[in-house]
């Protein structure tokens, strides 16, 4: 499948599995601020796709807002790079830091919507727990 | 009773008249079969019946003993009682209305349009398996889902259906109900009802079913369960999907462990089953292709050209072999496996890789290398030397 969050374990470690590695498959932990918006040859980011590590193999995801491979999982993880407790803005402009939660999620659906068409997002806020 | 025989010269007595006149009426008792049977006239029919009545034109009505119909012919035509045996063959096509032949007249051998991805688990981009996690997709659209029990699942070949080359081998462990499930793509299916068909082996009775279920409504259809025979069933439901359906479930569901063998599914629009009909393996393949495809590259294989855009970065293009029905995610091996080539073509080895706005046919791809690269000069994107570099792209709707 990818390299993905399988569970966001606490706001200072998630857990990550690569599924498809060559070895079979493997997982292991990482910072929540090793996943990245991926930046363009300008260095600018872009507020659609986040970049994840595999912290044993060093292979790396690129993951859309939609949520590629895995649209649940995927999704929760672009919302909680924009919520409490480490919330940041997002890189498109739009959204400052700190925002209602139903806003960011509002938010970030307009961007998966505007990628993969309406429909696609899946996650609100039970999803995450909130 | 028979009617009694007048010789020349006998008296002809009013009873023998009466039985003619009763049989004619339709008195009980008074008839005897009528045997036509030596007629020899290449001219006229031996029985020809026509009523003058012009509105109704009442011809010839036969019927059983208990007075329901055998052959009725009148002005509405000839009808028939059940149940009609033409001699085998006799029916011509054009004897049939055109556009009259419903879905619900079709056998299962009639082969029709499969909208599954992969229904016949011949393909296995993601390897052999054992396949064992939940949420794990296995032969390409074929997912796990489990909440407590566990399953593993591989591609097996000694026990494919008959005219299959693989199968889908299940060794499940029971704790609450699991699932093999695939989720086709809503679009042709919503608004309509449609009827899934599998064979099922397993040695285990009321352990294996299929259903198909709407993300919409929750309300599951199962088929009967496989009888636990020891060889294959194909086991069908069907299922009428709302219009604003938003997720289509189809698959195999277990409730008592087992081991059971998986294949040849079908999804069809309609009320009947249909036997399994393969794709052309190219087909078949495009299909699966437009969720999950890897590219794996030996040594210095090419994987796509760019252009650097200074000394430590070029940017690459790199094209799926299918669009895929989402954006989806693209995974790199580590860039270590990477390198593009400098001006002299020599290949320098990546320090970083990573996947710059993918959309559904291709993506650009950043490299990213120490130093080495002249801006504007052609790059060539390939595995490094001694390396095998791969690239996993996947959407999943």
């Amino acid at each position: 499948m990818s390299v993905y969050v399988a569970s966001f374990t606490s706001p200072s470690s998630w857990e990550v599995i690569h599924d498809d590695a060559r070895d079979g498959g493997h997982g292991g932990t990482i910072d929540p601020a090793t996943v990245v918006h991926t930046t363009s040859i300008d260095g600018s980011p872009n507020a659609n796709f986040l970049s994840i590590t595999c912290p044993v193999c060093g292979a790396t995801s690129t993951h859309p807002v939609g949520g590629g491979a895995q649209p649940s999982q995927v999704q929760q993880m672009f919302a909680r790079k924009l919520l409490p407790p480490n919330p940041e803005a997002c890189p498109c402009g739009n959204l400052a830091a700190g925002k209602p939660t139903l806003l960011t999620i509002a938010h970030l659906k307009t961007h998966a919507d505007q990628l993969d068409g309406t429909g696609r997002w899946v996650v609100n806020t039970g999803d995450l727990g909130l | 009773m028979p009617f009694a025989r007048v010789n020349p010269g006998d008296l002809i007595q009013a009873q023998n008249l009466d039985q003619l006149v009763d049989s004619l009426n339709g008195v009980s008792g008074k008839g005897i079969p009528v045997a036509e049977t030596s007629v020899n006239d290449a001219t006229n029919y031996a029985l020809s019946v026509q009523n003058l009545e012009a509105t109704n034109s009442r011809a010839l009505n036969v019927l059983k003993s208990d007075g329901s119909l055998l052959i009725r012919a009148d002005v509405n035509g000839v009808s028939l009682g059940a149940p009609l045996n033409p001699t085998a063959g006799s029916l011509q096509g054009t004897a049939l209305q055109n556009g009259t032949v419903t879905n619900a007249k079709l056998a299962s051998d009639t082969a029709r349009l499969n909208l599954l991805t992969d229904g016949g688990f011949e393909v296995w981009s993601r390897g052999n398996g054992p396949f064992t996690a939940n949420a794990a997709y296995t032969a390409d659209r074929w997912a796990i889902s489990l909440a407590s029990s566990s399953m593993s699942v591989t591609r097996d070949t000694a026990n494919a259906a008959v005219g299959s080359i693989a199968c889908a081998s299940c060794v499940y462990t029971h704790v609450t109900q699991g699932w093999l499930v695939q989720t086709p793509e809503v679009s042709g299916i919503a608004g309509r009802q449609v009827t899934l068909s599998m064979r099922v082996k397993t040695t285990t009775a009321n352990a294996v079913r299929v259903y198909l279920n709407s993300g919409l409504l929750n309300t599951p259809a199962y088929s009967a369960y496989h009888s636990g025979g020891g060889t294959y069933e194909t086991l069908s439901v069907s299922f009428t999907y709302p219009a604003n359906e938003t997720t289509v479930y189809v698959g195999v569901i277990f409730a008592a462990s087992c081991t059971a063998y998986i294949d040849n599914a079908m999804l069809v629009v309609g009320s009947q089953a249909a036997d399994y009909a393969p794709l052309h393996p190219a087909d078949d393949l495009a299909r699966c292709l437009r969720y999950y495809e890897l590219l794996v590259a030996g040594s210095t294989s090419s994987l796509g050209v760019g252009q650097a855009a200074n000394a430590t970065q070029g940017i690459a293009y790199f094209s799926y072999l299918v669009s895929k029905a989402v954006t989806p995610t693209v995974t790199f091996a580590p860039s270590t496996t990477m390198a593009v080539t400098n001006a002299a073509t020599t290949p320098i080895s990546m320090t970083n890789v990573s996947a710059v706005t993918p959309n559904v046919r291709s993506t650009q791809v950043l490299c990213t290398v120490a130093g080495g690269l002249v801006a504007g000069n052609a790059i060539l994107f390939q595995a490094a030397s001694g390396q095998t570099a791969s690239i996993g792209i996947e959407a999943n709707p």
